[in-house]
């Protein structure tokens, strides 16, 4: 299982000019509405992007200075193939892997400064505090991010002025806010707002730059109500603050296709005007947000004489090498003498060989759905042939791959009686410490079938399928684990401990792994790369 | 058994699908003079068309400026040679010229894909039909100027798979240089045109393409739009001297005030239809007050039974039976002659670099072809059924390893965008149109494009 603490929220400026049902003129103090309503049009909508003059105080590194040809002759100085540099400098962009990184420095907002709103209610060493500096705690992790890259950086940064554009020229981007239900345009604590996407082009003067407040809109409906949205709010100050939405999509092209933003827990903030209204539209974005959130406890313990831990050195599924039992052994003893409680016997009540057939049948069931039809028919062919007692993992992965949801819902029941015996185990132990792998790194060996391949441990051939037992024994059960380096085998390659925590205690296998690192080995280097 | 014979019996019944076809109204044009050899071909989608003797299409190359450098024809000039290009033109920057193209060892020349309609020595220019002289000395029919050219990839006569006139390319910097059919002038007054479009040759008006009309309650020779209704509808007038011909006749609204009428349907542009201020598109809103309907020339071929029209946020698009989003593929490559490579017969590269990052059957599961269910059947030209491996995008032999029967858009097979599971991509619900514009430059020099047929944002079904 990895471990991920980014957390990237979105955050927009947005500003309106009243189209619907006020006037231009109107006094700045306080009024009400002609019937409670007053609609508003988006008229500039850009990604927040807060600047000084000489970029140095929010990109102290400087602005990101590698364009797309700029990368392009860096990365492919003597040409070659289109296959090896043009397609593949494409390929890069369609499907982006962040476990090989490009080859660029990247300059990340330096400042303390960023527009956006308090998401979570929390003031965190990583957050921005407002430009006006009255606000701690702004969540503006995009910021970060494109705060230094020169296009989208407004006003004259190609994306950012190409976006804006778009908003104002491309009936795609017309999203109208209507405010209902209001008694006060200064305070009010209760308010209704609906999103709509409008039909209409822009009401401008001459110059096609200058709104015109007092028109009326048409509301698009014509293709569905995807972008209709309610939000409810309140008036405080003359600021209008909604309440979160778990899920809003907002039509937002910039380059002539049909595209939009996805918000998770969207609100805005938004300073009213009878004829203009200037404010943000924030929310954590696609990744982190679906839905609902995940609060992990935090760990208590500070030193590793805190621990609880249970030692398992092998396993009968898949035995492992003396050089990673003796490393474990080894990190037993010294833990002992730190005066952590140690158990080399303690055990989840589970039937390892159970866990093993409940693993590998439902993990190769559920990455069967990708099979050609022609694959899949192979693996019902043979699951219908094997005999009952074939128990290799030939087998178990053929009968993953043909399994009947009434088998899936069966193992599935297994599974969570094993997740209970894990908790129960955890009442009395904090952690349980077993190999990562049943030895170290082994050659590359890509010949002929992956289950006929075998590997060398403890001197004998045994097949190279058979350790995935390790990554099942947490996994299955839904358990979090942390590998951290314990020693170097004779050949000096690197042996690591799986610790596996209780459901959800991940901050517990990270924090003993902390420890570790502290107190008993680091990571190292390889030679080469010292 | 016995229903089952019956509807094997009622199947064979049906109509030939030539004869279907005889039924559909066919656009008029103006008889211009050709040289002998000659002639006007209709197509499904492009209206009428120049063809030679045994029935080609007829192809100009228009001089396109690209984002470094220009390709085509300029006027007068044939730039399309036997010249067999092994490198890109660096006309798409960032990517420099000089690199070497994924086809270059089996790659054709321009002019084996786009053979030259040939003159004789001694032929002779009649009316717009002019004669240049090739770099090689051999004489080439022009029209208006432009070198005409077969295309390699049309099959049979009324074919168009070379090229298309919908309106895509123009003023937009990354399109490729494209081939377009060359045909008569649509037979219609002044102040008319007749534009392709997905659905049909649409009749607009010619300064600004506007949209044109008819009412459901209008007769030949009487307007039903009168008073209040002409505060919405504006009709197409006609001067003093017009004269009836052909399908074109005259209504008279009120003394002296004559309206043109179409196959006996006076005309109208819809006030409120607004002109796009993107670059490309004109409203067809006009359409969706009832009684009023857009005027067609001639009619697309009908969407096969096996596919159909579905709802998404930005209009209508072409579905498979669940209503997934289909799109085309398009591709031109890089080189000078900005050759083709979004056909079964060309390179397959270029779709495999979108769909599968270079890797077939991660794009063959990301974008699975969509297949003809059994016994569908194509009622015409423009929609074909194919044999294509699903691996390679080359076509296949019935039976052979990895071949499906899908469906094809002008010998282009259709695809779905059914993603992957992590990360989290895909179409997976009617009306999701998540690929639209998937590719380099959003898919304008080549990639995925919702197969549009009402667009009332970026006009793409144009």
């Amino acid at each position: 299982m990895t471990h991920t603490f980014s957390r990237t929220l979105r955050s927009v400026l947005l500003a309106g000019a009243a189209a619907f049902a006020s006037t231009a003129a109107m006094a700045a103090e306080d009024f009400v509405p002609e019937n409670g309503t007053i609609g508003y049009i988006v008229t500039d909508f850009e990604w927040q992007v807060y600047l000084t003059a000489d970029n140095k105080e929010e990109c102290a590194d400087g602005l990101n200075p590698w364009g797309p040809r700029e990368q392009f002759k860096a990365l492919y100085p003597n040409g070659g193939s289109v296959k090896d540099t043009h397609m593949a400098f494409e390929i890069a962009g369609w499907f982006p892997n962040a476990d090989t990184p490009d080859k660029f420095p990247f300059y990340e907002v330096t400042g303390k400064k960023s527009f956006g709103l308090n998401l979570d209610g929390k003031v965190d060493a990583n957050d921005f505090v407002s430009p006006d500096g009255k606000t701690a705690g702004i969540d503006n992790e995009l910021y970060r991010v494109i705060g230094c890259v020169v296009n989208l950086r407004p006003p004259e940064g190609a994306t950012a002025f190409y976006a804006n554009k778009a908003v104002m020229e491309e009936r795609w981007n017309r999203v109208l806010l209507e405010l209902t239900n209001v008694d006060s345009m200064t305070n009010d604590e209760s308010v209704d707002v609906t999103m709509y996407r409008g039909l209409d082009n822009l009401l401008t003067d001459a110059t096609g730059s200058k709104y015109l407040p007092g028109g009326s809109m048409r509301i698009d409906t014509k293709w569905g109500n995807k972008y209709v949205q309610h939000f409810k709010g309140k008036i405080v100050d003359g600021t209008l603050i909604t309440e979160p939405v778990p899920y809003t999509v907002v039509p937002w092209s910039s380059f002539q296709l049909p595209t939009e933003q996805k918000f998770h827990d969207m609100r805005m903030q938004i300073k009213l005007q009878p004829d203009s209204a200037l404010g943000v539209m924030a929310g954590p974005d696609a990744i982190d947000g679906r839905g609902w959130k995940l609060t992990l406890p935090r760990s208590k313990k500070e030193r590793l004489r805190d621990f609880k831990v249970a030692v398992m050195l092998s396993d009968p599924n898949a035995e492992v090498d003396q050089s990673v039992q003796s490393a474990l052994q080894e990190l037993a003893d010294f833990l002992a003498k730190k005066k952590a409680k140690v158990s080399l016997t303690a055990r989840p009540k589970i039937d390892t060989a159970e866990l093993n057939d409940v693993y590998v049948r439902m993990l190769r069931a559920a990455t069967s759905g990708r099979m050609s039809d022609e694959v899949w028919r192979t693996a019902l062919r043979d699951a219908a042939a094997l005999p009952d007692d074939d128990r290799s993992y030939f087998a178990q992965m053929q009968r993953g791959n043909a399994l009947s949801h009434r088998t899936w819902l069966q193992l599935n029941e297994k599974r969570h009686r094993m997740r209970l015996a894990w908790d129960a185990f955890f009442e009395d132990w904090d952690l349980m410490l077993c190999p990562v792998a049943v030895g170290t790194a082994f050659p590359h060996d890509q010949k002929g079938l992956r289950h006929l391949r075998t590997i060398t441990v403890n001197n004998k051939q045994v097949p190279v399928v058979d350790q995935i037992f390790w990554a099942g024994y947490a996994g299955i059960t839904l358990l979090p684990a942390t590998a951290a380096p314990i020693g170097l085998s004779k050949d000096g390659l690197p042996i690591g401990v799986q610790i596996i925590g209780r459901q959800y205690g991940d901050y517990e296998t990270i924090g003993f792994a902390r420890l570790l690192e502290k107190e008993y080995r680091s990571f190292e280097p390889p030679p080469a790369y010292r | 058994m016995r229903f089952a014979i019956i509807f094997a019996a009622a199947a064979m019944l049906a109509a030939p699908l030539a004869q279907a076809a005889e039924k559909q109204v066919k656009e008029d044009y103006v008889r211009v003079p050709m040289p002998p050899g000659f002639q006007v071909v209709n197509t499904e989608l492009e209206g009428n068309v120049f063809a030679d003797a045994k029935g080609r299409t007829l192809y100009k190359w228009i001089y396109k400026p690209a984002r470094v450098g220009a390709s085509g024809d300029p006027r007068g000039k044939s730039t399309c040679t036997s010249e067999v290009f092994k490198n890109e033109g660096g006309h798409m920057s960032p990517y420099p010229p000089g690199l070497r193209l994924p086809d270059a060892d089996t790659r054709q020349s321009c002019v084996d894909a786009w053979p030259p309609v040939l003159a004789e020595q001694n032929a002779k220019p009649v009316g717009a039909w002019t004669i240049i002289t090739r770099e090689d000395g051999n004489k080439q029919w022009a029209y208006d100027e432009q070198p005409l050219y077969t295309a390699a990839l049309d099959r049979m006569p009324g074919d168009t798979v070379g090229g298309t006139n919908r309106d895509m390319s123009e003023g937009v910097s990354a399109r490729p240089a494209v081939r377009h059919p060359v045909g008569p002038p649509p037979a219609v007054p002044p102040g008319f045109d007749v534009i392709s479009t997905v659905n049909g040759r649409l009749l607009v008006t010619a300064t600004v393409n506007a949209s044109i009309y008819t009412f459901a309650k209008d007769t030949a020779s009487k307007s039903a739009c009168v008073a209040e209704c002409l505060r919405e509808w504006s009709p197409m007038l006609a001067p003093e001297f017009a004269k009836t011909f052909g399908e074109w006749s005259l209504v008279e609204r009120s003394p002296g005030v004559r309206q043109w009428a179409f196959r006996g349907k006076p005309l109208y542009t819809h006030v409120a239809d607004m002109p796009f201020r993107s670059y490309r598109g004109r409203s067809v809103d006009g359409s969706d007050v009832p009684g009023w309907s857009l005027v067609y020339a001639q009619l697309a071929p009908e969407i096969p039974n096996d596919l159909k029209r579905q709802v998404t946020p930005g209009g209508e698009v072409l579905a498979d039976r669940r209503g997934h989003t289909i799109y085309v593929y398009f591709c031109h490559d890089d080189a000078d002659d900005q050759l083709i490579c979004d056909h079964p017969d060309t390179p397959q590269d270029y779709r495999i670099a979108v769909c599968g990052g270079g890797n077939q059957e991660r794009c063959a599961i990301r974008f699975p072809m969509v297949q003809a269910s059994a016994g569908a059947k194509s009622n015409s030209r423009a929609y074909s059924i194919m044999e294509i491996n699903r691996l390679t995008g080359k076509r296949a032999q019935p039976g052979e390893k990895d071949a499906l029967r899908v469906w094809a858009y002008r010998d282009r097979p259709l695809y779905v965008f059914d993603g992957e599971p992590a990360p989290a991509v895909g179409d997976r619900v009617p009306g999701d149109i998540e690929a639209d514009g998937l590719g380099e430059h959003r898919a304008q020099r080549h990639g995925f494009t919702a197969f549009w047929l009402r667009d009332d944002f970026y006009g793409r079904a144009n």
